[in-house]
């Protein structure tokens, strides 16, 4: 059930309406789990266990860790809760990766394997609720928040529907407090989250559903394309990525705040920022404070000289291309970034400041790398990554094919209006019109976004994920 | 009403004005860019049939189980009186599918020919139906009332003809709604080629291959396996029903009327046409009581059509065998075969009669 379907409105429009009705914050609570649950079955109900799993050794360890101040039982507790989480995640989304990986190397060696691959289907959204609920038990280790002693807002906080499947990210000490009081109809920005909706549903389904058809094309048979269709093939997909994934968390935070809560940023137009570190603080916000605090903190951070702080840097983005992704192009995307941002504070610590480098020059590189990284996370294999990478970097082909005129222009059309919308505040604007015209605009413009929504839904990105 | 609500209520209807007027402003507007779809099989066999009815003696036009039940190889060459036949079945097939070939037929100038029909299905009451590209291609106001009488002539409880209306009515709403009219003008696709999976139609004669069919699409293959797994009984059980079926109850048939009267509407047309028509009933385990009752329901409304029951005994005696089928509902191409020819000289005998009527 996807957000932009007809089928997710009517499902929302139940929840919201019986949601609004009820009066105990338990009942809303006990109506938002079997909700999500309902919403997760849809895709696939046997994935449920996984989290039901996932959500009940959570809420134990969360309470045997707090029962105990003996630090290494705390410590065996929390490794409990490691080892299952990343467990079943490593099993589903990394088994076949590592085994048919060591199966090439051993051959590679000249040694004979013989060995199945499992058939094993990917649950949907098991990236985002294994973090999710792995910063819970973390954090109570760290003694940075309470064991929560309802396993009610355990379970809501692991399966909230608005992001179970693609995030933003959400941390108990933010998510689990929403959940003790009853939330208010008159606390909920109805415009704002409206708003939110309409420009995540057109982000997603005029936006990026549409331009994926040329992007596809361009992937699938690059040798066809002459070397400006091919970098306007990567540019459209650097706008695809974006808007499907911003647009989903656009839509999430929306629906979850139609039903009161709060959810976290997750971007920060992130094309426009000035080099690879802003990069990071506007993109899959979530994800990388989540690394940051979680992985790279813990691994040392800056704290043990440049060279300790490089191989951190490195090692975080390496396991967060893993994480997208169980391939060798998404690992190498993950050192590119390692690779970028490493250099990018080396740069730093030469060049004391960037300040005199001319903005629209310093947004220009960091998008181009951010593009160049980016054929390898969309690439179905190093062959064609590399190929790309290589046409574009000697600006040749062998094909001379071109993109349509209309997908040609649509990247410096969205760019421009993308950089337009942000520099006058748009969204605020908008929220700020009389109610009258607001309504009504809504009402045209989502006539407007149904005509431009392609038939066919294409699923979220990130859903792989 | 308190203040929140108010404010709340006409929030709405501000939005659902805007919404209700820019659709219907886009709906008026983007008529001249509607194109013809392609409706994959659908598609393929009108176009045979505009093209090429003129070269078959009987043509059938029908659901799943025309398609799949009628080898117009084996039955010309069982036939004495050696009739072309051209089979037009389309899964899934609905009433103003059925009618839209009737009229591509007269469109084709085609005489005198044998045009024989199933009981069309009744649309399927599922989302994905709603809004599938062939369910919204007949989503026209033209439609709307063979849509309506499709369900409402069922013999069916109801709450079934309500739900199915609202899932009708729902496929209107997505109409209007105008999903993907933009996008299509303005993003169309580079290819326009259509990629569509035509089973073994290329041997003219509008009959598919099971083996291809099975091999290429999995929900066939799901189903034949899922009748594998279940056949070694199936005979058996349906030999058992078979005994205590004998005629159906008069209640059944009086229930069956309005649908009797649906099928003698679809025969005028035809015959207003200059064809001859015919009914098929397919020999169908689940259905068999129902099935019989249209026959006998038809037979009262309607005596002067033909009817080829595929319950008779001359049709239906070597058919109960596993062996024959793909699944519950569908022969295979053996059992397709087989039905074919036992249904050969009741055609033969409609076209006797025409002739010597004449």
């Amino acid at each position: 059930m996807l957000f932009v379907e007809p089928r997710f409105f009517l499902f929302f429009a139940v929840v919201f309406a019986i949601y609004w009705v009820l009066k105990g914050n338990m009942a809303r609570k006990i109506l938002l789990l079997l909700a999500s649950y309902g919403f997760y079955a849809a895709w696939d109900w046997r994935f449920l266990s996984l989290i039901l799993i996932s959500t009940i050794i959570d809420y134990c360890v969360a309470r045997k860790i707090e029962a105990t101040n003996e630090q290494s039982t705390r410590k065996h507790w929390l490794w409990l809760s490691l080892a299952s989480n990343l467990g079943i995640l490593g099993f589903f989304k990394y088994f076949n990766f590592f085994t048919d990986s060591a199966v090439e190397l051993m051959t590679s060696l000249g040694m004979t394997v013989n060995y199945t691959t499992l058939s094993i289907v990917l649950p949907v959204g098991i990236s985002f609720y294994t973090f999710q609920t792995l910063s819970y038990t973390i954090d109570v280790y760290r003694k940075n928040i309470n064991a929560e002693k309802n396993i009610l807002d355990v379970a809501v906080f692991v399966a909230f529907f608005p992001q179970l499947v693609a995030g933003p990210i959400v941390r108990a000490a933010d998510f689990l407090p929403q959940l003790t009081k009853r939330r208010e109809w008159r606390e909920v920005a109805v415009k704002t989250c409206i708003l939110l909706f309409l420009v995540g549903f057109i982000k997603k389904a005029c936006v990026s559903d549409n331009i994926a058809y040329y992007v596809d094309l361009i992937f699938a048979t690059p040798g066809q394309y002459s070397p400006f269709a091919l970098a306007m093939g990567v540019c459209l997909y650097a706008i695809q990525i974006y808007c499907d994934f911003s647009g989903y968390t656009d839509m999430a935070i929306a629906v979850a705040g139609l039903l009161g809560f709060h959810l976290p940023k997750n971007f920060a137009a992130p094309y426009l920022a000035r080099n690879l570190v802003d990069f990071w603080r506007r993109w899959h916000i979530s994800l990388s404070t989540w690394l940051r605090d979680y992985l790279y903190i813990p691994l040392g951070g800056n704290r043990n000289g440049t060279i300790m702080r490089y191989r951190n840097l490195m090692l975080t983005m390496l396991l967060g291309g893993l994480w997208h992704g169980a391939a060798w192009t998404f690992v190498f995307w993950g050192f590119l970034h390692g690779a970028g941002l490493s250099f990018n504070h080396a740069l730093k610590e030469k060049i004391s400041s960037f300040k005199g480098f001319p903005s629209a020059v310093s947004i220009t590189l960091t998008f181009a790398f951010v593009n160049l990284a980016w054929i390898y996370f969309r690439a179905p294999d190093f062959e064609t990554a590399l190929l790309l990478t290589g046409s574009l970097l000697t600006w040749s082909s062998e094909g001379a094919a071109q993109l349509p005129i209309f997908a040609t222009l649509a990247f410096p059309f969205l760019g421009i209006i993308h950089i337009l919308w942000q520099k006058y505040e748009s969204f605020d604007k908008v929220i700020a019109l009389k109610d009258t015209y607001f309504y009504l605009g809504i009402g045209i413009a989502t006539a407007i976004a149904l005509g431009l929504q392609p038939t066919g839904y294409k699923p979220f990105i990130y859903f792989q994920f | 009403m308190s203040k929140n609500r108010l404010t709340f209520f006409k929030n709405t209807c501000l939005t659902a004005t805007g919404l209700l007027l820019t659709l219907t402003l886009l709906n008026i507007l983007l008529v001249p860019f509607e194109t013809e779809e392609d409706l994959g099989i659908l598609s393929y066999k009108k176009a045979t049939l505009l093209e090429k009815s003129n070269n078959y003696d009987a043509i059938f036009l029908g659901t799943s189980q025309t398609f799949r039940n009628i080898d117009p190889d084996s039955l010309t060459q069982s036939s004495s009186c050696k009739l072309s036949v051209y089979n037009a079945g389309v899964p899934g097939l609905v009433l103003e599918e059925l009618n839209d070939f009737i009229s591509v037929i007269e469109k084709s100038g085609a005489k005198n020919k044998i045009v024989i029909f199933t009981d069309p299905l009744p649309p399927r009451p599922d989302f994905n139906a709603v809004t599938n590209i062939r369910t919204q291609h007949y989503t026209t106001y033209t439609n709307f009332s063979d849509r309506y009488q499709n369900i409402w002539s069922l013999p069916a409880p109801f709450w079934k003809k309500t739900a199915l209306s609202g899932f009708s009515m729902g496929a209107y709403v997505y109409e209007f709604l105008g999903i993907g009219t933009l996008s299509k003008i303005l993003f169309p696709e580079l290819n326009a080629a259509p990629d569509v999976y035509l089973p073994g139609l290329d041997r003219d004669n509008g009959y598919p291959d099971l083996e291809a069919d099975i091999k290429n699409s999995p929900e066939i293959a799901a189903r034949a396996s899922r009748f594998k797994a279940i056949s070694d009984k199936w005979a058996d059980t349906v030999l058992e029903k078979q005994k205590s079926i004998k005629e159906p109850s008069e209640n059944m048939v009086a229930s069956s009327e309005k649908r009797a009267f649906l099928i003698k509407n679809l025969a005028a047309k035809i015959e207003a046409q200059g064809n001859i028509p015919a009914l098929i009933v397919f020999p169908e385990p689940p259905t068999h009581r129902e099935d019989l009752a249209l026959a006998s329901a038809v037979k009262k409304i309607a005596p002067g059509l033909s009817v080829i029951n595929g319950y008779d005994e001359t049709v239906a005696q070597d058919l109960w065998n596993e062996n024959l089928w793909f699944d519950e509902t569908h022969l295979n191409m053996e059992g397709a075969a087989i039905f074919s020819k036992n249904i050969a000289p009741q055609i033969c005998e409609i076209r006797t009669a025409k002739e010597s009527d004449k």
